[in-house]
């Protein structure tokens, strides 16, 4: 006990990096190579008798549903934001002209509390704490939160440290989509007055600087929260497929900004 | 059963852990392999290959998991102190026994995984973790730890042996 407290005093103050790195050097080639051997025993479970065929065809439709919706996104906010139409041409020419960089993913985390997942590059690739993680149809995975020199973490959306500002396109509303225990997207602060039905999308807002706006985070499945109560309660689900994902996206060239009080 | 099998078999499952497991969650939990198979490696073959286990596993859970160094160590630490709970006569109670520390184990463990969460400012609601994912891993746990037990006794003649002697 003696010993584990003090590594976790040393891990704190970063003395414990350089025995990370080497063990991470050693080990991610063997839990890549246990994954890729696991791998398609887990696709055999997954696809076992008739289910094969289904979901099968369920990941084409997802892929191609994602693909649908990146577009749906792209096509609305043209037409129901006309007025915004020279700054959302700003952002999405910004967003089209990011950087970024293909990651593996060769982890997860295996405690059951967190939500994070370890990617293939690092520090020595340009990873720096704060970048966007993102996958097809531009939408949002999660942050890059802990780097080290040939690896990275990164806190998936669903993770209960995760906050991310969401607009509904549909109806502009705003609020802060968050990870729960649930491993399910829930949006807070969302005012009373919102117009927010099921079915509409949910993506960054851009607000605070931690995020480019128009990422796709999820669409709604549900909304609660009386009149008596100060905010509605809106329930989001992932658009991206979270617990099977196997390759992202890294947006090197997005600079978070910090935010400070006037 | 010896430091040779015990010491490349905690290592292994540390990975399975972080690589494998994660791929066959059911409803988003996974079990804590190693965990389970610490306490049933005290409960069925003592405490001394435990006390070398339990550290070995602690450190290497901690070298591929994304918590801080150290946590892991910390959070698997306590299986050693199950001797002291139950004296030297830890495999006279056989399966019930592992199953109450699996049970004990679990939530001590994603206690202080909790903690050092809460003091890096990265944790959520205590009672939703409790009732969310403490719960019903420790339960998932359980039902892990029967087919593990099974394995370390059956490969454990010598411990039988000096049960029954």
């Amino acid at each position: 006990m003696g010993a584990g407290l003090l590594l976790l005093a040393l891990s704190g103050i970063g003395l414990a990096r350089p025995i990370e790195d080497v063990s991470y050097a050693l080990v991610s080639p063997l839990e890549s190579g246990l994954r890729s051997l696991a791998q398609p025993i887990a696709d055999v479970v997954a696809n076992y008798g008739d289910v094969r065929d289904l979901t099968r065809e369920n990941d084409k439709l997802r892929a191609e549903n994602e693909r649908l919706n990146a577009e749906l996104v792209s096509l609305l906010e043209e037409a129901t934001q006309r007025e915004q139409l020279e700054r959302l041409l700003e952002v999405k020419n910004s967003l089209a002209g990011q950087e970024v960089v293909t990651a593996r993913i060769f982890a997860r985390e295996p405690s059951n509390l967190r939500q994070l997942v370890a990617i293939d590059i690092g520090r020595d690739d340009g990873i720096k704490a704060g970048m966007p993680v993102i996958t097809e149809g531009n939408t949002l995975v999660g942050t890059v939160t802990k780097v080290e020199a040939d690896h990275a973490w990164v806190t998936l959306v669903t993770d209960v440290d995760s906050a991310v500002s969401g607009l509904v396109l549909e109806s502009r509303d705003q609020g802060v989509v968050s990870g729960a225990y649930n491993r399910r997207l829930a949006m807070e602060f969302v005012s009373q007055d919102a117009t927010v039905k099921e079915g509409d999308t949910v993506v960054t807002s851009g607000l605070g600087g931690t995020y480019p706006a128009g990422l796709v985070i999820g669409k709604v499945t549900g909304i609660s929260g009386g009149r008596q109560e100060v905010f509605r309660r809106v329930t989001v689900e992932p658009l991206a497929s979270l617990s099977r994902l196997e390759m992202v996206l890294v947006m090197t060239s997005f600079e978070p900004t910090r935010v400070t009080a006037p | 059963m010896s430091y040779y099998i015990g010491l490349p078999l905690v290592f292994l499952l540390a990975l399975v852990e972080a690589s494998v497991l994660p791929l066959f969650r059911v409803a988003g939990l996974q079990p804590n392999l190693l965990l389970v198979l610490l306490v049933v490696w005290l409960v069925v073959r003592g405490p001394n290959e435990a006390f070398v286990l339990i550290p070995a596993g602690g450190l290497s859970l901690g070298l591929v998991d994304g918590a801080p160094l150290g946590t892991a160590l910390l959070a698997l630490a306590p299986v050693a102190m199950l001797q002291e709970v139950r004296g030297a006569r830890l495999s006279e109670g056989g399966l019930s026994i592992a199953i109450v520390f699996t049970l004990t184990m679990t939530v001590v463990y994603h206690l202080v995984y909790l903690l050092v969460f809460t003091v890096q400012g990265e944790a959520g609601s205590w009672a939703a973790a409790l009732g969310r994912v403490v719960i019903p891993t420790a339960f998932l746990n359980v039902l892990v730890l029967l087919p593990t037990y099974a394995l370390v006794h059956v490969a454990s003649p010598d411990m039988r042996r000096a049960a029954y002697a």
